[in-house]
């Protein structure tokens, strides 16, 4: 029986003194992230809208240009078009003669295909579509020449 | 220690107390490895702003072993693993996957007066992030240092 007690003393020491891993060190490490909205358009190119040639007594014409942005996944975004260089006093876009005065301009519209919505990621780009219209009464007695005008377009996370 | 100089008694008393034999008895007695403090280590990348690309974090933290123990230092894959690829797990439930690495990851103790400086480095490619859903993401790894 003393012989028995003793090895199995003994055994348990021993066991004890292999286990080198008892006296190891653990650590948590936090490993942490925050994922922020974002929304950006897939190139820097300027979009380009060109009614081409206007010849007075034309009519209405439309002309569409299209972009693509994305934002970060689950976010909502907003569509904005500013008035341009030079709004009237109503805030209608107008483009303006090349070397004329501030009254050689021919009224626009320009109007976004959407303004809202919900976004998935930069793997699946927006395409976003914006068409302009001239009255043929906005340019019936416009002078001859080049017109132009230039638009801030901004896609922003909604509020 | 305590417990094994308890041992080391209790073997001396049994041994005293049977039949006297040429028999002997040896100790050795392992090394340790310890921490300079108790607090986690955080390696927190920060904003990610989807489409700004890779981003990484590196931290160190400081531990002691015995005097000429080797130790090695190993990470677990933490809670989110998917095969050998680590990851946070957001509050939407997607994940990121990241890496992450210690250096250096084995050498020589030199007691508890020299700590030895571990640095810890997390990285995340630009893909892994781009269609992440908004919100936090987190994960938890341990760290062992074993002599």
């Amino acid at each position: 029986m003393m012989n028995k007690g003793f090895n199995l003393v003994m055994g348990a020491t021993l066991l004890l003194m292999s286990m080198g891993g008892a006296y190891a060190a653990d650590k948590n490490v936090q490993v942490k992230a925050k994922v922020v909205g974002t929304c950006d358009f897939v190139d820097a190119n300027d979009v380009v809208i060109d009614f081409g040639t206007l010849t007075p007594g034309g009519g209405d014409q439309t002309k569409s240009a299209t972009t693509s942005f994305w934002c970060s996944n689950g976010v909502n975004y907003t569509v904005s078009l500013d008035n341009g260089l030079n709004p009237d006093g109503g805030g209608k876009r107008q483009m303006l003669l090349s070397g004329g005065t501030a009254t050689d301009v021919i009224g626009y519209t320009l109007t976004p295909d959407k303004t809202t919505g919900t976004a998935t990621g930069q793997s699946t780009p927006i395409s976003l579509t914006l068409d302009a219209g001239v009255k043929g009464t906005d340019y019936q007695d416009a002078k001859i020449g080049d017109y132009n005008d230039t638009v801030i377009l901004t896609v922003d996370l909604a509020p | 220690m305590t417990r094994i100089g308890v041992f080391v008694l209790l073997l001396l008393g049994g041994q005293a107390l049977a039949d006297t034999r040429g028999m002997p008895v040896t100790a050795s007695v392992p090394g340790s490895c310890k921490f300079g403090n108790a607090d986690d280590v955080v390696l927190d990348f920060g904003a990610l702003v989807p489409g700004q690309g890779a981003r990484q974090v590196s931290q160190s933290v400081a531990f002691t072993c015995s005097t000429g123990t080797q130790y090695t230092v190993t990470l677990d894959p933490g809670r989110y693993p998917n095969g050998q690829q680590r990851r946070m797990r957001g509050d939407s439930g997607s994940y990121i996957p990241y890496a992450l690495s210690a250096a250096p990851t084995s050498g020589n103790g030199q007691g508890e007066l020299t700590p030895i400086s571990l640095m810890l480095t997390a990285s995340i490619e630009a893909t892994a992030y781009i269609d992440s859903p908004v919100g936090n993401y987190a994960d938890t790894v341990v760290l062992t240092v074993s002599p």
